[in-house]
């Protein structure tokens, strides 16, 4: 038995809902674009680091665990090995860059107090049990794990964790660039001279063998802000490696080509904004093509979250309001005449095929009716009854109520367009970032920054 | 011998052995339990999901499915006892109920307040729990000032107490005696909140284990009670009678609480009398307006005065954001920087040598504790339950000062307990018609709304009144397998009133048929069936989707790709033995858990039920490895699952008449 008081306990983030229920479609138009992706994997850098992570990891791994290959049930104990280096990452970037809060680090709120304090380096890098454990789908490699299974050469086999040829050139480049003061003392790939330890006093513990064997990854080095750090949001530009990340994602594979095709198509488009964009890729293929309907699902489903933000703005943080004072506010009326002029644009009739595509005529057959009163409450009947996890708020009667997850940040369906953009200047596939993209690229970060 | 002192640690970190199993819990709350807390942090670690829910696509879809799967099994052994009627203000907003309003379809919501008005202020977890090879059993039990939301977690520093003891197979009155007043407590406590079988079954583990030593138990159930009475039974302020220290002198207490109530110099004289004490040993640990925690916790300025005018001590709690020396620290742990506010209610007694600890739900107020009503009688309103712990202390009262001037100390008015119009309800649905049941004051004004997951809402047309019971109820047709009822929504609503209660609905059909409903998922039902059947295959070892194809949400679900050729994007050639054997391992396992828990009936029964769940699951795998078959233009994947169906049929035909001989 025992008593005490309750420790911090930090829950673990939860993801904002589905509002419209139309996340299925808005990924598969993502698929189509921007194919074995994540919205999450956007920084080619990134990429680079977690090729060595995979590389310094799997000699630990299979010398800890004396297995012969990657099974189903050692797969916590391979992930065990790699997360360690992931946060020694985040913390290094947080410890040599200035504006490390412009750069992408999953975990960064609780790796600063963990740097702050010398006294918990013992320390999960300041998460609980349960952050630690989660970290496995927010942390960095849970953005790129899809990239390391489909992209090229990354692993064998697409197994998501044995470094194949592509994934161990990236980490030897970045080894050299991290340069013997800074790298662990033996050499990548060299598990011969792997340090010799008690393995099996390491379980769970993995994290305080990688902070004992690396001291020194805080260390900067030379040119370790170019060569090695996770690149700030706002900056487009080539990267030192584009050579070895150019054929891993734009190379002559399917889905390589297809992200430099479409990635070429964005950049000559002469759009204004995000919309145009998807109304040049939508005319840029025949008429058969599922493609075809990304602008006009795409206006559909911006004009439905306008539609949202609206009234959620109007909620403010009131318990409660009533109906038809949303309906008095100003901009009532072209918030709810865009989301029925969107509704009616959508083409019911079309023959082209696609999974899903029933969920977006019954969003579109939900406004039958132009009145702001009938669009809204419309509005609000369908996404108490199709919107994916957390409701923003509900229609009780004539009152509006909040619901806890309502989020008062912007929130569109995206189509990965701004992180493709990105990895292709990145790459230098092409020359510019589209500023119509930028913002978009925000609203993707927005989910997984726990800044 | 150490003096036990307070540790520091999350409250979610269970004390139950490795690799053990929630076979039923009680949970008691103020606060109306939140559904999101809950389903996304409290029953993931309690029924050891693997998933996570906080994730997007597949994954997230896993996880509610399998917390689905749990709570099925688990069907009303999961029991939330709560309050409707409150004498505080409710500090956060309530969260929303609906994205996890399905959990309350399984986990068994009561309220008390049945016959009469009742507060239910008490904060008790009983979790009983069973080794992986069904060898040990444990009763571990926690009792804290926490309640089951959200904000009682992140925002708020409680005290607590837990244990968790070996069950033996045999009951004792002997050991169940050795409670003291839990077990009464828990017969007052269910026969408010309108009875269920827990009742007894929780009496059945308290009497399979003998209590902590140096450990007794202060509780509050709500009435009026002669001496006579609190004499047999010890509820309120009489249970102090029972834990004070030993020794001669008078009794100097220390209390540390963030909600005081509206004492008056008699009323606080009869309170400390009841243990030894005096006003003039009286310790008040408080804080001054300044404070971060002045927000939340709440002195009527007449307790103040009387306070002050008994020449109780007043001690205060400092805060200093930026100077570390200047704040009071309840723990080596706790960090100035630590914006929680303190929810705790602890108690100290101290006699020379002789100490006791006591931690609590009880608020320093009447209601908690019990006043004479006038009548000779004393009233208790709140259902409360501590823990007393001999020779414990807590040291930060030793770091605490005299305020310089008691006046300093914060007030804050008390808001009036509100007579509410709704006092109790309950609703379940059977398959065929919701019933709900409610106590309120006037049936006059009342709106009823069911909500159906996924369905629109239903109205109440017509309510009847039981003068014998004083019940309001009615009964609304609903027969949609698929779809189950949510919650009703109460609302009664006058000019000058508006009070609404919501009453989860609890599904009392057969588990063939709750086995239909499905948690609210973001994706077509095809797959969500899918999905629901590799859950099944893989907790009989089945082959389980990689983790890395749940990211594949939008490729995984189109035309282009599916699961399998992701599990053997290279490797297609031996698809077909791959999946017979993984199919055929599934079976294995299944025969083999049945035989090892045998012994088992309710065991048996599950996995005999899982039996006939595997044969239907694998006719749908059967259907889609004939599809792919054609798709990919591959032979021979189907006949694995064909040949699983075979074997499961004659297993469980052999079982059942195994049964029959037996």
């Amino acid at each position: 038995m025992e008593f005490f008081f309750t420790a911090p306990w930090e829950p673990i983030v939860t993801r904002r809902g589905d509002a419209l229920g139309l996340r299925n479609v808005s990924d598969l138009f993502a698929e189509m674009v921007a194919p074995d992706m994540s919205n999450r994997t956007y920084d080619g850098r990134w990429v680079t680091i977690l090729a060595w992570c995979l590389c310094r990891s799997h000699d630990t791994f299979f010398a800890s665990e004396k297995a012969s290959e990657i099974s189903r049930d050692n797969q916590r104990t391979r992930y065990a090995w790699l997360r360690p280096l992931e946060l020694m990452w985040v913390a290094r970037t947080m410890q040599l860059a200035d504006d490390w809060k412009k750069r992408p680090l999953s975990g960064q709120r609780s790796v600063k107090p963990w740097i702050d304090n010398a006294s918990k380096k013992n320390d999960a890098f300041g998460m609980t049990s349960d952050q630690f454990r989660a970290y496995r789908q927010t942390g960095m490699y849970g953005g790129y794990r899809v990239a390391f299974r489909k992209w090229p050469n990354l692993t064998v086999s697409g197994d998501g964790w044995t470094p194949g040829e592509a994934t161990q050139k990236l980490a030897k480049w970045l080894d050299r660039k991290l340069g013997k003061t800074t790298r662990p003392i033996w050499a990548i790939s060299d598990s011969e001279n792997l340090p010799s330890s008690r393995w099996g006093s390491w379980k769970d513990q993995e994290h305080r063998w990688w902070l004992k064997e690396w001291p020194t990854y805080a260390i900067q080095g030379t040119n370790a802000e170019q060569n090695t750090l996770p690149r700030p949001r706002n900056e487009f530009e080539q990267l030192p490696e584009a050579e070895i990340l150019n054929p891993i994602i734009f190379g002559d594979d399917p889905s390589g080509a297809k992200r430099r095709s479409i990635a070429e198509k964005i950049e000559a488009a002469r759009a204004s904004d995000h919309q145009a964009i998807c109304e040049q890729l939508g005319r840029s293929v025949p008429d058969d093509q599922p493609l075809r309907l990304l602008p006009f699902f795409s206006h559909l489903a911006d004009a439905g979250m306008v539609a949202m933000e609206f009234v959620g703005k109007t909620l403010g943080s009131n318990p409660k309001i009533k109906f038809n004072e949303i309906l008095s506010r100003g901009g009532v009326q072209s918030v709810c005449a865009e989301l029925y002029e969107a509704a009616q644009a959508w083409p019911r009739d079309t023959k082209i095929g696609l999974r899903f595509l029933e969920s977006i005529h019954q969003f579109a057959d939900a406004f039958d009716d132009n009145s702001p009163a009938a669009v809204l409450r419309s509005l609000l009947e369908h996404h108490r009854q199709f919107g994916g996890g957390r409701r923003w708020f509900v229609l009780n009667g004539d009152l509006v109520e909040p619901c806890s997850a309502f989020s008062k940040l912007p929130f569109r369906y995206r189509f990965r367009l701004g992180a493709l953009c990105r990895l292709a200047v990145q790459c230098g596939v092409i020359k510019k970032m589209h500023n119509a993209l930028t913002p978009e690229l925000d609203d993707e970060l927005e989910d997984v920054v726990d800044e | 011998m150490n003096k036990p002192t307070f540790g520091w640690h999350s409250l979610l970190d269970s004390k139950r052995p490795e690799n053990s199993s929630l076979i039923q819990a009680l949970f008691t709350t103020y606060d109306r339990p939140d559904s999101i807390f809950l389903a996304e942090q409290l029953l993931p670690k309690l029924l050891n999901l693997d998933r996570l829910p906080n994730v997007e696509g597949l994954e997230r879809q896993y996880f509610l499915i399998g917390l689905d799967a749990k709570l099925k099994e688990l069907h009303d052994k999961i029991v939330v006892i709560s309050s409707f009627v409150r004498d505080e203000a409710l500090n956060e907003n309530p969260s929303d109920d609906r994205a996890y309003g399905w959990v309350w379809n399984s986990i068994r919501h009561l309220m008390v307040g049945h016959d009469r008005a009742a507060v239910q202020h008490a904060k008790l977890w009983m979790l009983h729990w069973q080794d992986e090879d069904r060898k040990g059993q444990w009763l571990e039990i926690v009792i804290s000032s926490t309640n089951l939301t959200g904000p009682a977690f992140k925002s708020q520093l409680q005290a607590a107490w837990s244990c968790c003891v070996l069950l033996e197979t045999r009951t004792s009155q002997q050991r169940l005696k050795s409670w003291g007043v839990l077990p009464s407590f828990l017969d007052e406590l269910f026969s408010s909140a309108g009875g269920h079988p827990a009742q007894d079954s929780m009496r059945e583990l308290l009497s399979r284990a003998e209590c902590p030593k140096n450990v007794s138990f202060v509780a509050s159930v709500p009435g009026k009670f002669s001496d006579k009475e609190l004499q047999r039974q010890s509820w309120g302020c009489a249970g102090l009678s029972k834990i004070r220290p030993g020794g001669a002198g008078r009794v100097t207490t220390h209390i540390l609480c963030p909600y005081i109530g509206a004492w008056d110099a008699a009323t606080l004289k009869q309170w400390l009398e009841t243990f030894g004490g005096s006003a003039d040993c009286l310790n008040l640990a408080w804080i001054d307006k300044s404070h971060p925690w002045a927000k939340n916790w709440i002195l009527p300025e007449s307790t103040r005065n009387v306070l002050i005018e008994s020449e109780s001590k007043m001690l205060q709690i400092w805060h200093d954001s930026h100077t570390e020396g200047d704040t009071s620290r309840f723990h080596g742990d706790h960090e100035p920087a630590d914006n929680r506010w303190s929810h705790a209610k602890i108690y100290g007694f101290r006699s020379a040598r002789s100490k006791r600890l006591l931690i609590t739900s009880a608020n320093f107020s009447p209601s908690a504790w019990g006043a004479s009503n006038g009548n000779g009688l004393i009233e208790i309103k709140n259902f409360e339950l501590g823990v007393c712990i001999e020779q414990a202390e807590a040291e930060f009262w030793d770091c605490l000062d005299d305020f310089d001037e008691a006046n300093h100390a914060i007030v804050k008015k008390l808001q009036p307990m509100i007579a509410k119009i709704l006092q109790w309800g309950q609703a379940k649905w059977d398959g065929q018609v919701i019933e709900i049941q409610c106590r309120a004051k006037s049936q006059e004004n009342l709106i009823g709304t069911i909500e159906i997951s996924g369905s629109s809402n239903l109205v109440v047309e017509a309510w009847q009144h039981d003068s014998a019971t004083g019940h309001i109820s009615a009964i609304v047709d609903w027969v949609d397998q698929k779809k189950a009822p949510l919650h009703v929504r109460l609302q009664y609503e006058t000019a000058n009133v508006t009070e609404t209660m919501i009453i989860t609905v609890f599904d009392i059909r057969p588990s063939r048929q709750r086995d239909k409903c499905l948690p609210p998922l973001d994706v077509d039902p095809e797959t969500a069936q899918r999905l629901m059947d590799e859950l099944l295959f893989d907790k009989y070892g089945g082959a389980f989707p990689s983790e890395e194809a749940c990211d594949l949400m939008g490729s995984e679900v189109s035309e282009e790709t599916d699961l399998k050729s992701v599990a053997f994007n290279d490797d297609y050639s031996v698809a077909a033995f791959v999946f017979a054997r993984q199919h055929l391992a599934v079976v294995d396992n299944w025969q083999r858990a049945l035989k090892n828990d045998s012994d088992d009936p309710t065991t048996r029964k599950r996995i005999l039920r899982d039996g006939e769940r595997l044969i239907e699951a694998f006719k749908r795998q059967h259907e889609r490895d004939k599809k792919t078959e054609i798709e990919q233009n591959e032979h021979g994947i189907s006949i694995g699952s064909k040949l699983a169906i075979e074997e499961l049929k004659l297993l469980l035909q052999t079982f059942s008449e195994s049964k029959v001989h037996d």
